[in-house]
């Protein structure tokens, strides 16, 4: 079961997701997804062997045009915690009744936010408090206050 | 309806005439913004009403939402504005999260979004989809009354619920005779729409559809509930 090949769905193309699209298109199906083309150009440096969609992705469309009931993973990381949290909570309307498979990781920026994902029930990655608690953890750096 | 609380959230242009229009029927009006240029706009209809009040927050909040304090009796609704829809989604959801029997409308900007806001019962407005029907609609009957016509200005549509104490409950239609220059056009009653006929009889519950002259509201009105 490990190496099965994964379909996987990528939202938002900035920093995180072409990083993320990197990593996984050696080994899996990746579809990329920007609503700017700008964006999808990172891919080209990285020799990202997946597909890229330039996508309205303010518009709940934007799951369907990536086949969204197929995928195993959908990774929702624009950098609107709105944004996010809309998607994510359609995929899981629409998409995880069809196929309870989907696993869907939604990205909260803001860490205040978080309290909304949690309560929706949704699969989500603090980027920021998962920095905050790295360096916080760092003793050497609690010592010095 | 008895005066309500109504709290709108975000939004420009509609957002304003919507607030204008609850505050001239007497409601109470919250509108709640972060964005300090909606809120200095909005807060100029203080000039004329004292029943608004504006709240620079940002609407996302839970803890913020949860200070509102909305009780079911009290609040007519919240009506999310923005042109953003995830926002708007973010704001209806959690106000549906925290108090379950408020109603909850919100604009819906890109159409395809509707269905996810449905799911979730949460009412919508849909502008695209209005112009939508309306432009369908006068294609398919080629019709002369379209909504965009001179006329529209003069005529009324009056939607009335009929009530058991009203004059017009367990009368035949023939027997009403309605004011000049108006007519009852549509009966709906239960999800049942028809037209009805002189020997159709009205019971309370039904709701009549009625189009008449603007200048014929009144009168038509104290007809079907006075006699």
């Amino acid at each position: 079961m490990k190496n099965k090949i994964k379909y996987i769905i990528i939202i938002g193309c900035g920093r995180l997701g072409s990083e993320l699209a990197k990593r996984f298109s050696k080994n899996h199906n990746v579809v990329v997804v920007d609503k700017s083309p700008e964006a999808l150009e990172r891919l080209k440096k990285y020799n990202f062997t997946g597909f890229s969609m330039v996508v309205d992705s303010t518009d709940i469309a934007t799951l369907e045009q990536a086949k969204a009931e197929k995928a195993d993973l959908i990774y929702i990381v624009t950098p609107d915690d709105n944004l996010n949290f809309m998607l994510a909570n359609a995929c899981n309307t629409f998409y995880k009744s069809k196929n309870p498979n989907i696993e869907i990781i939604a990205r909260v920026n803001d860490p205040h936010k978080k309290s909304i994902f949690e309560r929706a029930g949704l699969n989500i990655f603090c980027p920021i408090e998962h920095a905050v608690e790295e360096l916080f953890g760092n003793v050497g750096v609690e010592n010095e206050e | 309806m008895k005066n309500k609380i109504f709290y709108i959230i975000e939004g420009g242009n509609i957002a304003y005439s919507i607030v204008r229009n609850l505050l001239y029927q007497g409601h109470n009006t919250y509108y709640i913004s972060s964005k300090e240029d909606n809120l200095r706009n909005i807060l100029s209809l203080k000039a004329y009403y004292s029943n608004l009040e504006g709240i620079l927050h940002d609407p996302t909040e839970i803890t913020f939402l949860e200070s509102l304090d909305m009780a079911p009796n009290r609040v007519g609704g919240v009506i999310a504005l923005s042109n953003d829809d995830a926002l708007n989604f973010v704001i209806s959801w959690l106000v549906k999260q925290l108090y379950e029997d408020i109603r909850v409308i919100s604009l819906v900007n890109y159409p395809e979004n509707e269905k996810l806001f449905l799911q979730n019962q949460i009412e919508t407005i849909s502008i695209t989809n209005w112009i939508e029907k309306l432009i369908e609609s006068s294609i398919e009957y080629q019709t002369n009354l379209s909504f965009f016509n001179p006329y529209a200005d003069k005529l009324a549509i009056i939607e009335i619920r009929i009530k058991k104490r009203d004059y017009v409950a367990n009368k035949k239609l023939k027997e009403i005779h309605m004011p000049e220059n108006s007519i009852v056009s549509m009966l709906i009653r239960e999800d049942q729409i028809f037209v009805p006929q002189g020997n159709t009889e009205i019971i309370p519950g039904d709701k009549l559809v009625i189009f008449s002259l603007k200048s014929k509201v009144p009168e038509v009105k104290l007809k079907l509930l006075k006699g």
